[in-house]
């Protein structure tokens, strides 16, 4: 049995704010979300700027995580309104990607002042437990610290606001965690474990350390004199992603109760596909060979022609090797098609959410989809020449489509494809 | 789950790599633990001894962390059981998923804060985060510390480039891979799925958070699971493909379930779970128990088990003598169901009749189980 997969409830919390409207009218103006660190000392740092979420009090990186997650997930269910008692708490489960929450930007540095003044050897296991005895009290607690080890714990706190009582799984990975973890949610319905999943990914990567990693791996911008505008994907003179941060949820249905309880549905979940370059780590693969598989795959699950496709919106995370791979990879999947495509990033505009990536951007592009218009890839000015699709620049576009594709690549040569319908 | 087989087993273990002896050391009820530093009983994987060289490059070495390796090598063992190498299966046709806890492990930690100390000795650290950042913390730390790390090192490995996942959790989370692995192979997406899981509870800051917040592991004179580590791993493939390729089958897949615990209750959630794996096969199975030690989790797997199967049902639980290694401790449970299923007899003599249920109970809010059958 394959069932239909319907979305009924889209949550987002992003640089622009709390909500799919705020962040669907920043989008759809081009408007840049990045704006100049606030939420870590940048003295000394590579990188000054990123796409903080504003008006949130948690600093810690779990705890920020945490409430996007709480936050985004509540915005779907109330925007699926989902009339209590209308489906048993066993078929509906909750599927998410929470990201490496990390340790506090306040802590490193507390840390390094700490060992600092460290005279007590080098016994591994005496000077872990000193720098826990100096710092955890002081930085909330076993409670709080333990939101660093144990993450996965969101997942039970959306359960319980939810009602859910079903099928539960976290998706830890890279880049494309929300999509992995969507697809996973999606096809529980599809095969008739559950009727209704909650799913998506939140993640916060700015503070000290989440950026600090990146930075040494050279994946971030260092554009620090034209902050507002880094993020051009698919631009020449692009170097990098912007760190961003948020995240999004949306509710999946089994189409047919959606259908009978007269639902509103945003779009449908018509196929995806996951698959692995098995290159390296840290690299894509440079001819795209999995990741033109997965749009493959994904055109296939969904039954789906190239030609068929309306929009893709795409990973472009704005790294040098990104976007000209992922170019790649849209000319093998979908051949003569690609060049007639809009395909836009709009991690131009929010940067980049890691593992909440996949999950707002496919809640924009069922915006998008719904609206008729596809939002631009904002900062794009001077082409690359490797990168030769039509890449919606700087401003939206009034587009109708009924068929898109969402795109996600990230380290470990993780590929995923989504592609969603019109209602219908 | 339909037609879904077991044709190759992975573990590394404190109590070694063979699935059947874990049983027979399960039914003997002889642990193997050894005292930490501190003198309290762990369960350490003798890592010296692991053949390395066979299943992960050299140069590929500095990117892995102690837990990492264990799991790549439980997943070398494992395709290399399977014959999967020989099959002839094209890289696009075989996948992998993966299983972990989050921290990379005390090495990556304790070393981090040895490198960092001596920066930091070298003068006042206020507004010099970067510097000491960048001379304690190496480029390709992030890639380490990776919880996909293992599957993702295995996949370059072995070059599996069908569908790729990394589930957390520290207790359900190998079941949940386990089941949407098989659930490829069902759908006929893949030809065969790599399933991995490895994690250590062996680091200095799992267990002051877990004894601050009464999460059960055992120190000196008090009742508790004892922290582990470890991997394990099982290849996963069609029936009739793997029938007709000539393949070793050990198990058959026959049920499977996850349940949420939305008001707390992880006994009942256990139940449901249970219930749901079971389907409509009759009678109590042979039930590979999360138990640990810890009192709470073990009075909650009681209660679910008594209550679907009867009061008293046996529980065998593998972490009584390997310790608890979190996220790959129910996949190890799997890989010796499977062992036991496939050589048809349990040590002590408990009947395999009605096949085997495994368990799992995690922090994340959620059970899982599995049952397994002869194939």
């Amino acid at each position: 049995m394959r069932r239909r997969v319907a979305v009924t409830g889209l949550g987002v919390v992003t640089p622009f704010g709390h909500g799919v409207a705020r962040l669907w009218a920043a989008l759809e103006a081009g408007r840049s979300a990045a704006r100049p660190i606030t939420l870590f000392d940048t003295t000394s740092f590579p990188v000054q700027f990123a796409c903080e979420v504003p008006g949130i009090d948690e600093r810690a990186p779990g705890q920020r995580t945490r409430r996007f997650a709480l936050d985004a997930a509540a915005e779907a269910w109330a925007d699926a309104a989902l009339p209590p008692g209308t489906v048993d708490p066993e078929r509906i489960g909750v599927a998410l990607a929470v990201g490496y929450t990390g340790l506090d930007s306040a802590w490193f540095a507390d840390e390094i002042d700490f060992l600092g003044r460290w005279r007590g050897g080098e016994d591994g296991a005496a000077l872990a437990d000193a720098v826990w005895d100096a710092l955890v009290p002081a930085h909330g607690g076993p409670e709080t610290f333990g939101l660093f080890l144990r993450p996965e714990t969101v997942v039970g706190e959306v359960a319980r606001r939810c009602g859910a009582a079903g099928p539960g799984a976290m998706v830890m990975t890279s880049c494309p965690a929300s999509a992995q973890a969507m697809a996973t949610a999606a096809a529980a319905i599809r095969d008739g474990e559950a009727d209704v999943m909650v799913t998506g990914g939140a993640d916060s990567m700015v503070n000290f350390l989440g950026m600090a990693a990146f930075a040494r791996m050279q994946a971030l911008s260092r554009n620090n004199a034209e902050w507002e505008t880094a993020s051009r994907p698919y631009d020449r003179r692009r170097d990098g992603f912007v760190m961003g941060e948020g995240g999004g949820v949306v509710v999946l249905e089994a189409w047919e109760s959606a259908v009978a309880r007269g639902a509103r549905i945003h779009a449908e979940w018509l196929g995806a596909a996951l698959t692995c370059d098995a290159y390296r780590l840290s690299d894509e693969h440079p001819d795209g060979v999995a990741a033109i598989d997965a749009v493959r795959r994904a055109l296939a699950d969904a039954g789906v022609a190239p030609g068929d496709l309306g929009y893709v919106n795409a990973h472009g995370s704005s790294t040098p090797m990104n976007d000209r791979v992922e170019t790649r990879v849209l000319h093998g999947a979908l051949g003569d098609a690609a060049r007639r495509l809009p395909v836009s990033s709009t991690k131009s505009m929010i940067g980049h959410l890691v593992h909440a990536s996949a999950a707002v951007e496919l809640v924009t592009t069922v915006v998008a989809m719904n609206r008729g218009v596809v939002p631009p890839t904002a900062h794009l000015r001077e082409r690359d020449p490797q990168c030769d699709l039509d890449y919606v620049p700087v401003e939206a576009r009034a587009h109708r489509f009924a068929r898109a594709l969402k795109t996600s690549f990230g380290f470990g040569g993780i590929n995923a494809a989504v592609v969603l319908g019109a209602p219908a | 789950m339909t037609g879904v087989v077991v044709t190759g087993l992975g573990v590394v273990s404190p109590g070694g790599g063979d699935p059947a002896a874990l049983a027979a050391r399960l039914d003997a009820g002889t642990p193997a633990f050894a005292a930490d530093a501190a003198g309290r009983p762990a369960g350490r994987v003798d890592a010296d001894a692991l053949p390395l060289d066979r299943y992960l490059p050299r140069k590929q070495r500095k990117l892995v962390s102690r837990v990492a390796t264990f799991g790549i090598v439980a997943a070398g063992r494992a395709i290399e059981t399977a014959g999967l190498r020989a099959a002839g299966l094209a890289p696009r046709d075989v996948g992998i998923f993966g299983a972990a806890g989050i921290r990379p492990g005390s090495d990556r930690l304790v070393a981090r804060l040895r490198r960092a100390a001596r920066v930091a000795a070298d003068g006042p650290t206020a507004g010099r985060a970067w510097d000491v950042y960048t001379a304690v913390v190496d480029p390709m730390d992030l890639l380490v510390s990776m919880a996909s790390s293992p599957a993702d090192h295995t996949a370059v490995t072995n070059a599996l480039r069908g569908a790729t996942c990394t589930y957390i959790g520290r207790g359900s989370a190998a079941l949940v891979a386990l089941r949407e692995a098989a659930r490829r192979i069902a759908r006929g997406e893949q030809r065969a799925m790599v399933v991995l899981a490895s994690d250590s509870l062996l680091d200095a800051w799992w267990r002051r958070l877990a004894g601050a917040t009464d999460g059960g592991l055992a120190d000196a004179g008090r009742a508790g699971c004892v922290p582990a580590e470890g991997a394990a791993a099982v290849v996963l493939e069609a029936e009739p493909a793997a029938r007709a390729r000539g393949a070793a089958i050990h198990a058959r897949l026959a049920g499977g379930a996850t349940r949420l615990a939305p008001d707390g209750d992880v006994a009942e959630a256990l139940g449901r779970a249970m219930r749901a794996a079971r389907g409509a096969a009759a009678g109590a199975p042979l039930v590979l128990g999360c138990s640990n030690g810890a009192p709470a989790r073990d009075r909650a797997e009681r209660r679910a088990v008594d209550a679907l199967f009867g009061a008293g049902t046996p529980i065998h639980a593998t972490r009584r003598v390997v310790g608890e290694l979190g996220a790959a401790g129910a996949l190890l449970d799997v890989a010796v169901g499977a062992a036991a299923l496939g050589a048809g007899r349990w040590p002590g003599g408990a009947s395999l009749a009605r096949g085997v249920l495994v368990n799992a109970l995690g922090d994340e809010g959620f059970a899982a189980a599995v049952r397994l059958e002869a194939a």
